[in-house]
């Protein structure tokens, strides 16, 4: 057996996947263009290569699909048909090669990209990492039989490169797609899709990837089973696995909003840890490389705040698995600034981009210090919202608001305006009116442009 | 020290024909490209002779194993061959080389007759002398390491032949194995088939009947999938007169048996291939 296996690895184009993967992985977005989003986060790493599957799939299913068709354009297959030697003790031996080396490709690739991770990761749990990572690489596998088994079914030199396309469409779209389905939010996560762009104390819960595991797994040993069976009978038995794992995986699945519902809170990875010395300027304990760098605009935020009454006396990193898909805890009375990190990357040394650092105070101020989420008004700011929040930063840091093309064009002309009709009252009546703006933030009621302008809440 | 004796060596033979047709059918797609043919072969080199569509490739692939008789009785070795039923055993005992013959052009010879000897579930420990002696039979013992892609026409064709041999087989099926040899190469290779036929049925198809005249112990002749003619060498050289086409005793006896056979058929439908069974005797 080892000896035939020698041969049959050397038949198999096992060794081309492994190199093709790792050099499409290194030369594309996900080594080179993704890097810098991985914040010395193990968890964001493992998600990233979950997320980089789009491509890596497309080798995996191709390379299955022509390893499955060379037999017949090598012209082998009357030869072969003539020999007693049963299909599986032929066809395993391949099977097997291949599926070592898709997985091969993904570890390599992630041990590659966690030299941008290891050197300044402040936090890990490896369990729920190696789950993450785990479900990535039975997806090569599945991948890689699920080609043979196209390739093998449709023997033709059109099948590999349309069943890789197939691939990249139902990795693409059908994960889209699956989530909008009315109550089929679960059945997004019977795909692997999973996003690094998600805050630094979110986790794969264990349970979550076992199962999805299991599924994609089954779907793989049932495409294994149609390649190896040489009878039309078994290979109509072999979709049992897929269709026994389906009905016992899928509803167990977590609900929610697509692959956003794979995740929890880390409670370990949410601990805080605080800067020495007052005012308390606290980050996620997975974001602690960040602490000393983030401390001192973060304090020059709350002695500007300190203008106003019953000022913020704290700035703490809210653990969240995504923006605006929580609210901050009701306990909260308005002593704390809610930091948000995940817009400020780090590079493999941990820093961050000093203009990032520059912009952090300028961030921590906006709407008067009072997160945006508060009243989850995200999505529905107006422009006169936007400009109350560039004339009330602009005021607390003592300077007139300075011209921002981010913001649309009538924020813009508001933001004008209302600086003049903010600046030719006297300045008691200033502060009480960035004060009753904040109020209206926190309480969640009146229209802060208004109060900002015309000192009043219409 | 004893040795062990498989029960392959100590079971008698219990057939009295390797090849045994009657009123055989095969299908090649959806055309029936053996039609009611009756043959008996045993042991010895036999040449397969007829004219393009025949039926001489469809009734190999179906002696080969690879397409199963749709109707007629076909028994190999003593065993019945039907769709869907077991043919490992008697696949064990079975050499061929297609007409189209592929291969791995990376893999050497060694490699290649080797993985073949696998395939056709030989001993392990039995493999590597079985190849050696094979590659040598064929002559490409100094070409052994070499890469199948860098090998010509002829040589490959001597490689399909390699592994046709290697396991010793039983019946040896050879779908048109000289093309590509050049004439001292086929006089080598007639040597090889005369070996080869002391112990086993051998059926080479060509179109050459010289090769037929020149090695084979007995001559198979078809014509639309049914039998026209089964004798000696001499008997089909003796079969043709001075009008007959052809540029040898052995042509002009082809062109004869088939111009009469033509004849036949078309003046009575009824009496194809029956009448002529599996007897030694000429057509005349």
């Amino acid at each position: 057996m080892n000896r035939s296996f020698r041969i049959e690895l050397r038949r198999s184009n096992a060794l081309p996947l492994v190199a093709a993967v790792l050099a499409v992985m290194v030369l594309s977005d996900f080594l080179l263009g993704e890097r810098n989003s991985w914040d010395g986060n193990w968890m964001k790493l493992a998600a990233g290569g979950r997320s980089s599957l789009l491509v890596m799939v497309v080798f995996a299913v191709g390379a299955g699909a022509m390893q499955a068709g060379l037999d017949y354009r090598r012209g082998v297959v009357e030869l072969f048909a003539s020999t007693p030697r049963p299909r599986r003790s032929r066809v395993l031996p391949v099977a097997l090669a291949l599926a070592i080396a898709s997985v091969l490709a993904y570890l390599l690739t992630f041990a590659i990209a966690s030299a941008w991770v290891a050197p300044y990761a402040t936090y890990a749990n490896p369990l729920a990492i190696a789950g993450v990572v785990g479900v990535g690489a039975v997806t090569m596998v599945t991948a890689v039989w699920l080609g043979l088994l196209a390739g093998h079914l449709l023997p033709s030199r059109l099948t590999p490169p349309i069943a890789s396309v197939l691939a990249l469409l139902l990795m693409a779209v059908a994960s889209e797609g699956l989530g909008s389905l009315g109550n089929g939010a679960a059945l997004s996560l019977l795909l692997p899709d999973l996003s690094p762009s998600v805050e630094g104390a979110a986790t794969v819960p264990g349970r979550v990837s076992a199962l999805q595991a299991v599924w994609l797994l089954a779907v793989g040993v049932s495409a294994l089973a149609a390649f190896v069976s040489a009878r039309r009978r078994f290979r109509v038995l072999a979709v049992l696995p897929a269709v026994l794992a389906l009905v016992l995986v899928a509803p167990q699945l977590p609900h929610g909003q697509g692959y956003i519902a794979a995740y929890t809170i880390d409670p370990r990875a949410a601990e805080l840890v605080c800067a020495a010395g007052t005012p308390r300027v606290c980050v996620t304990r997975v974001d602690a490389a960040r602490l000393t760098q983030v401390t001192a605009p973060a304090r020059a935020a709350l002695t500007a705040l300190a203008r106003l009454p019953h000022s913020p006396t704290a700035v703490i990193e809210q653990p969240r698995i995504e923006a605006s898909t929580v609210k901050p805890p009701p306990s909260d009375r308005g002593d704390t600034v809610w930091m948000d990190l995940t817009p400020y990357g780090v590079d493999r040394r941990g820093r961050m981009d000093p203009e990032d650092i520059k912009d952090l105070t300028v961030q921590l101020l906006a709407n008067v210090g009072v997160s945006a989420d508060r009243c989850l008004r995200t999505g529905g700011m107006s422009s006169a919202d936007f400009a109350a929040s560039e004339i009330s930063t602009a005021w607390l840091l003592g300077h007139p608001p300075t011209p921002d093309s981010r913001l649309p064009a009538g924020s813009q002309e508001q933001t004008r305006t209302g600086w003049t009709a903010l600046t030719s009252v006297p300045a008691a009546e200033q502060r009480k009116r960035v004060a009753t703006m904040r109020k209206a933030l926190l309480t969640c009621r009146g229209d802060v442009y208004t109060i900002l302008t015309k000192g009043k809440a219409r | 020290m004893a040795r062990i004796v498989s029960s392959d060596e100590t079971t008698p033979t219990r057939y009295a024909w390797s090849v045994q047709a009657e009123g055989l059918m095969v299908k090649a797609g959806r055309h029936l490209a053996v039609n009611g043919l009756d043959l008996r072969m045993g042991v010895g080199v036999q040449g397969l002779l007829g004219p393009n569509g025949a039926g001489k490739t469809t009734l190999m692939r179906a002696l080969a194993t690879i397409v199963p008789p749709s109707g007629g009785d076909l028994i190999l070795l003593g065993q019945r061959m039907r769709a869907g039923g077991d043919a490992r055993t008697v696949r064990r005992s079975l050499g061929y080389l297609p007409q189209s013959f592929g291969y791995y052009p990376r893999f050497t010879v060694r490699e290649f007759v080797e993985y073949m000897a696998w395939m056709k579930e030989m001993p392990a420990r039995e493999i590597p002398g079985a190849v050696q002696r094979a590659i040598e039979r064929i002559g490409l013992a100094d070409r052994a390491e070499a890469k199948l892609k860098t090998l010509s026409g002829g040589m490959l064709r001597r490689v399909g032949i390699a592994q046709a041999v290697v396991n010793d087989p039983q019946i040896l099926l050879l779908d048109e194995p000289t093309v590509g040899l050049d004439p001292e190469q086929r006089v080598g290779f007639r040597e090889l088939l005369r070996e080869m036929g002391t112990d086993a049925c051998v059926l080479v198809s060509t179109h050459l009947v010289e090769d037929v005249a020149a090695a084979c112990t007995d001559v198979v002749l078809i014509n639309e999938g049914q039998l026209v003619w089964q004798g000696s060498p001499q008997d089909l050289a003796g079969a043709g007169g001075g009008g007959d086409a052809g540029d040898s005793p052995a042509e002009r006896g082809y062109s004869a048996l088939l111009r009469d056979h033509r004849g036949r058929a078309a003046n009575d439908p009824q009496a194809s291939g029956d009448t002529w069974g599996t007897g030694r005797r000429p057509a005349r």
